[in-house]
């Protein structure tokens, strides 16, 4: 074998800013040609889904923020969904429009911290520090309304866990009010960019049949044309009751998956604005005290409300025998919770289908043939959070 | 039986259930709060109502509401949802916001019913009332502002434990448990804490120290009396927090007494024996096992060598499993050579088994084939233990005759089987004839009060009666067998006496003989009065008789004061058998499974071992083995028992606390209690359990390993690995017992005497007794009389809240009874011109003793009471070792 043929086996990673989290890629190398790469992961595991067997059900919920810590009211919205529809109840209108809201400023948060990364990583590095300033409005707002930025939490079996902060309804509006005229500075900054379109167009192809193949969900599925949005398909949380499309790409590479996400920003504000606009009045958590927590000034004085805290803090929600799986539409992608329950007011086992996981598997498939410099735009492309992946 | 449809579904039930028993056996739910199973209906919380049809139109309560063929009753329905929630609404109105420091919390009825009925609020208002809390009582706390008046407490008191020491205060909404003062006057068993439903009623050892859902449960068996009852450890963190018991146990349903709910701490007290002690410059130092296990072992050697086997004496274990002194007297027997196997149920329980042996016949299997094929075909079982009865005898008992036994002290589970068929209304007659007036009289339907000392006289007198009176309705009963020697005794000893003795009249033996023969299941408790009395022996081969005349019919309840009492005996701790109740000349069949020879005769009993050792001549003991024996403890006579530990060259003891006696060893050697010792203990009424390994403190070692080391250094191996080995020799030797497997005991154990129910099936064996035609029954002697030198009677009594010596280390013991206490009746008491608290010297013909006289209304007349096993009472200062002394009561001089 001659030297020019010799494989050279590159480790990117674990510790390296373009993996977005501690992943390591091993990758055979011919030249500058990937011949095969398998990505390690599991640096990140920090076994949710067995703590969850040991916590009850409202215990759970905070572990949820940490699957994908960029879209931390996504993950809670999955699994209180999960619950709920263990538990068989609905919870009040308002509520359940409080959801979508935080749910798509989730989005459009984890699509913003996406584009800064992933342009930043192809070597544009002023996208960040516009897409970071609108990151930071949101990150705000999260705080108003929940006290956490990265993990609020705000969502409860049940419900939400208190009413928005006065004023903060006009807050939003006026972020989706402002917010189209940002994406605009963004695709200044990149979408007929030369170079962008050098590092993204045709790079990563993913066909039909390869992303039915391999199961991808989220913007890497529409990507490729196929218009399949849990949103719009099953639809949840009351989603059929809103106008926005589902945008889908033709080529099925990394700029037409670029263009999906840029496209997705934009619906989330239509969303967010249709739903304030019609935002009810009303409780925010369900009519059933062994469920939803009373409020804490009753506490103080009321036995019997006091009675029903001590028993969920004590004992927790104990929903029925049986087994149940929900998905949602997450940021990156399809997110299921399969939770079983044995009657106790722990989860027997919960199962997390979390996105990350499932597309990154695409990677090797993607990378192989292609230069190294690519990789680092698939990585960026397929959008994947370690701890989405590890859980 | 009759056919009631509940929620649609058809239930079968028998006529007299209530709705509420047919839904619970049926697996239907109904929300209920004062209900409870333990006890009997009262119908007042109303939250099990249900809808009936026929019936009125109103709901009616489930737990007061007898079903009736063809009743359709409805348990949900908006309507009955609507009144439940109502009413609990009602109690909440002034519940105190107690939860986050409550007890209960976690484990409230109270606040599972909100739950579970989702109330959020309740619209009411009413004039809070100032609550009376009880933070006085001993080890008891009461809060009645969190009370909803279920009445449990007042119920599971009265109907339960027969203690009646909770009752309803007030009317209307004023309604409110007291306890009559402001320290409750009880026996601290602390069932109304088990039974109520909110933290009304909590333990005060228990308070702030854990929540109910950091517990982890343990069942055990209770290691005080021989009653046997099962106590839920509560551990956190392998550290005992509470004792509680299930209202499923089988054993004692629920109820357990002041010892085992507040006693269990000794198992993880400070001053446990965590090392072994070896006596170095007369100072009791530690050691490691190795040395002090080499020190003994060499000191026995010395011994045996110089003054030969017969020179060392052991005394097993109450308080150990069976296994534990199967080995000991193995080891005494087969190892050391000597006969002297005792324990200190011979001055009390081991008289009274004693005398059955002698008149009813030990237990015997006879095969139908050879001993030795297996399996093996059983034609019959004979022995006195067939005339024992259980507990579930004792429920279904229509007459129930107390002797000569103060049963609450002694042993409670039989006071409360004995409540519960009277609350169940089966028992027709309890008749107590007794020298002492405890709480339990005042059950009683007929009580009678006869001299201490002559409970003996009374089964004569009861006898006479019944050949007097008994014609052809004993004829047909009874076996006659020994009547000719019976009728001797009887005929010689005439009525004048028997009423002057007993102080009774003949007429009232003679209703408790016709109530006897009249009963269709009648039982005899019989207890400490008469088997610690210098003539135990006698009045016990008297009741023997009694259980023939009556034949099969009537059963005998023994009280055991410790948790292996009966076990001891069985496993031959005793001079006077081998394991399994072997006699000496039988001795070749144990001779030839052990291997190894031994002293095939009779041993000198604990009185005399003691005796021969305090006066040191040449037949005189040289080591005592004592395996959780104190001796000092006890109502032995003191100054022998100080001259015998004196003499002796060579003094072991196995013990838990360093107590007096183990104080004066040469080596000390420190033991696992009786709950933490895997093995079997037999209770009082001869039911085989099962205790788990536990451990609490690190050090202590099983009493059979200790023992079983020092073996090895003697030179033997005994060879058992684990308590299940010991166990599987026992069954070769003790039929009886091997009716399971060591790992397939039933939680609920089995009786002994019940044998081969699980094994062999209802075989077609015969039981009989099979009395020993030619033991003679001696003549009964004179109780003890006061004379002009004593005119008082010394009679020693028990504690209800400890056991036996180590009970003392309990926190109940210590708190409700720290010091023992010397009690005379307030018509004495004015004779001398005492008061309470006068300091007193007692004086007896074999010595004196100083202490404190308490005055006691339920003191007889001319009676001295004093408690036995208390360190600063040491009682055997003035007995001669039986429980009836004359005695005189001086003011002390200062």
């Amino acid at each position: 074998m001659s030297e020019l043929t010799e494989r050279l086996i590159l480790n990117v990673g674990p510790q390296h800013p373009s993996t977005h989290g501690v992943l390591r890629v091993v990758v055979e190398l011919e030249g500058e040609v990937i011949v095969r790469c398998t990505p390690d992961i599991g640096y990140l595991h920090r076994g949710i889904e067995k703590l969850m067997e040991s916590k009850t059900y409202h215990q759970c919920l905070p572990l949820t923020d940490r699957i994908d810590y960029l879209a931390g009211s996504a993950n809670n919205l999955g699994f209180v969904l999960a619950v709920e529809k263990l538990l068989g109840i609905e919870v009040p209108p308002r509520a359940r429009y409080l959801r979508v809201i935080i749910a798509e400023m989730t989005r459009i948060s984890s699509h913003l911290f996406w584009l800064a990364t992933h342009a930043h990583d192809l070597g544009a590095m002023t996208p960040l520090f516009y897409t970071f300033r609108e990151r930071e409005q949101l990150m705000d707002l999260f705080e108003a309304v929940a006290g956490g930025r990265l993990f609020p939490c705000y969502f409860r079996i049940g419900g939400v866990a208190r009413d928005v902060p006065d004023g903060w309804t006009e807050a939003v509006r006026q972020f989706c009010r402002t917010f189209p005229q940002k994406m605009k500075d963004y695709e200044t900054l990149l979408t007929k960019n030369p170079i962008w379109i050098k590092r993204t167009k045709g790079v990563g192809v993913l066909t039909v049949d390869e992303v039915l193949d391999y199961g991808l969900s989220g913007p890497v599925a529409r990507g490729s044309g196929i218009a399949w949005d849990v949103r719009r398909a099953d639809p949840y949380c009351g989603y059929d009751e809103f106008d926005f499309i589902v945008p889908t790409g033709e080529n099925g590479d990394t700029y037409d998956r670029y263009l999906v996400r840029l496209e997705e920003m934009r619906q989330s504000a239509r969303i967010i604005e249709q739903a304030l606009d019609r935002l009810p009045s009303g409780d925010i958590v369900v009519d059933d005290p062994t469920v939803a927590y009373p409020p804490k000034a009753d506490v103080f004085t009321k036995i019997e409300s006091l009675i029903q805290h001590f028993l969920l803090v004590e004992e927790g929600i104990r929903p029925p025998k049986g087994e149940v799986f929900h998905h949602t539409e997450a940021p990156k992608g399809e997110l299921g919770f399969y939770i079983v329950s044995d009657g106790s007011s722990h989860p027997f086992r919960v199962k997390v289908r979390t996105p990350s996981f499932v597309n990154l598997q695409v990677l090797s498939k993607m990378a192989e043939g292609r230069l190294l410099a690519d990789l680092i735009a698939l990585i960026g492309t397929i959008d994947i959070v370690l701890a989405d992946v590890d859980r | 039986m009759i056919t009631v449809t509940i929620n649609g579904r058809a239930l079968e039930a028998q006529p007299g259930m209530t709705i509420m028993e047919v839904a619970d056996k049926n697996g239907i739910y109904i929300p209920r709060l004062c209900y409870h199973k333990a006890l009997s209906p009262i119908g007042a919380c109303r939250i099990c109502v249900v809808e009936v049809k026929p019936g009125p139109p109103r709901p009616v309560p489930a737990c007061t509401t007898p079903v009736t063929d063809k009743m359709e009753v409805t348990t949900e329905s908006e309507r009955l949802t609507h009144y439940r929630r109502e009413l609990l609404q009602l109690l909440l109105i002034n519940h105190p916001l107690d939860c986050p420091i409550c007890d209960k919390g976690g484990e409230c009825e109270l606040q599972n019913l909100t739950r579970a009925l989702k109330i959020k609020e309740q619209p009411y208002k009413a004039a809070r009332l100032t609550p009376r809390y009880d933070a006085q009582s001993p080890l008891i706390e009461r809060y009645p502002d969190r009370c909803v008046n279920c009445e449990r407490c007042v119920r599971v008191c009265r109907d339960r434990v027969g203690a009646a020491a909770l009752y309803f205060d007030n009317r209307g909404y004023r309604t409110a448990v007291t306890a009559g003062g402001p320290v409750m006057d009880c026996e601290f068993c602390g069932s109304c804490i088990g039974v109520c439903p909110v933290g009304a009623i909590i333990d005060k050892t228990f308070k702030y120290s854990a929540r109910a859902w950091q517990l982890e449960k343990d069942t055990a068996v209770c290691p005080y009396c021989g009653g046997g009852c099962h106590l839920v450890l509560n551990l956190k963190n392998g550290r005992l927090k509470r004792v509680t018991t299930s209202f499923q146990e089988p054993v004692n349903g629920g109820i357990i007494c002041s010892r085992g709910r507040f006693g269990l701490n000794i198992v993880q007290e400070e001053r446990r024996l965590k090392e072994p002690l070896v006596r170095k410059d007369g100072r009791l130092t530690p050691v490691s096992w190795d040395e002090a296990l080499d020190f003994a072992a060499t000191r026995l050697r010395e011994i045996l060598s110089r003054f030969g086997p017969k020179a060392v004496a052991g005394l097993g274990s109450a308080r150990t499993t069976n296994e534990s002194n199967y080995v000991f007297q193995k080891f005494c027997r087969a190892v050391l050579g000597t006969p002297h196997v005792d324990a200190t149920t011979s001055l009390d329980h081991q008289r009274m088994i004693h005398a059955l042996v002698d008149v009813l016949g030990r237990p015997k299997v006879t095969y139908g084939n050879e001993r030795e094929s297996l399996p093996r075909i059983i034609r019959g079982v004979s022995g006195f233990q067939l005339a024992l009865g259980t507990y579930d005898d004792l429920n279904k008992a229509d007459t129930v005759l107390v002797l000569g036994s103060d049963v609450k002290k002694e042993m409670p589970p039989l006071v409360w089987r004995v409540n519960e068929a009277q609350k169940d209304k089966r028992l027709r007659d309890l008749l107590i004839i007794s020298s002492r007036r405890t709480r339990f009289r005042s059950a009683a339907q007929w009580n009678a009060y006869c001299r201490p000392g002559s409970p003996g006289f009374v089964v004569l007198g009861i006898l006479k009666a019944l050949f007097e009176t008994g014609g052809q309705r004993l004829r047909d009963l009874g076996d006659f067998r020994r009547e000719g020697l019976l009728r001797r005794r009887l005929d010689a000893t005439d009525w004048a006496l028997v009423e002057e003795t007993t102080g009774l009249d003949r007429k009232d033996m003679t209703y408790a003989a016709e109530k006897l023969l009249a009963a269709e299941r009648p039982s005899l408790i019989i207890g400490y009065d008469v088997a610690g009395l210098a003539d135990g022996y006698g009045a016990m081969c008297y009741v023997a008789d009694l259980l023939l005349v009556l034949g099969r019919k009537l059963r005998l309840h023994l009280t055991a004061e410790k948790a292996n009492t009966q076990g001891c005996s069985d496993m031959g701790v005793s001079p006077f058998w081998l394991p399994g109740y072997i006699p000496f000349d039988e001795a070749h069949v144990v001779e030839k499974l052990w291997g190894r020879p031994f002293p095939k005769e009779a041993g000198l009993p604990l009185g005399r071992i003691l005796q021969a050792a305090a006066d040191g001549g040449p037949e005189a003991h040289k080591a005592l083995l004592l395996v959780g024996t104190d001796l000092l403890g006890t109502h032995y006579p003191r100054s022998v028992v100080e001259r015998a530990l004196q003499n002796v060259d060579f003094l072991l003891c196995q013990e838990v606390f360093l107590n007096e006696t183990a104080a004066r060893a040469h080596v000390v050697f420190p033991a696992k209690t009786a709950v933490e010792s895997q093995g079997t203990l037999t209770s009082g009424e001869l039911r085989v359990q099962k205790q788990k390994a536990r451990s609490f403190v690190d050090g202590p070692w099983d009493d059979w390993k200790i023992v079983q080391e020092l073996a090895r250094r003697l030179g033997v191996d005994m060879g058992y690995a684990c308590a299940e080995d010991i166990f599987k020799e026992i069954c070769t030797l003790f039929p009886h017992y091997d009716q399971y497997a060591f790992s397939q005991i039933p939680h609920e154990g089995f009786w002994w005497n019940r044998m081969y129910r699980a094994k062999y099936g209802s075989a077609g064996w015969r039981r009989v007794l099979d009395p020993a035609l030619e033991a003679v029954i001696p003549w009964l002697e004179l109780p003890a009389q006061p004379s002009e030198a004593f005119p008082l009677l010394l009679f020693v009594s028990r504690s209800l809240f400890q056991s036996g010596t180590y009970g003392r280390y309990g926190i109940g013991a210590r708190t409700l009874e720290p010091q023992g206490g010397v009690w005379m009746s307030p018509e004495d008491a004015e004779k001398l011109g005492m008061g309470e608290g006068q300091p007193v010297v007692l004086t007896t013909a074999y010595g004196t003793l100083e202490a404190q006289v308490g005055i006691d209304r339920r003191v007889p007349q001319g009676v001295v009471q004093a408690s036995t096993h208390f360190e600063d009472l040491p009682i055997g200062r003035v007995t001669d070792g039986s429980v009836l002394v004359p005695v005189r009561v001086d003011k002390a001089v200062s």
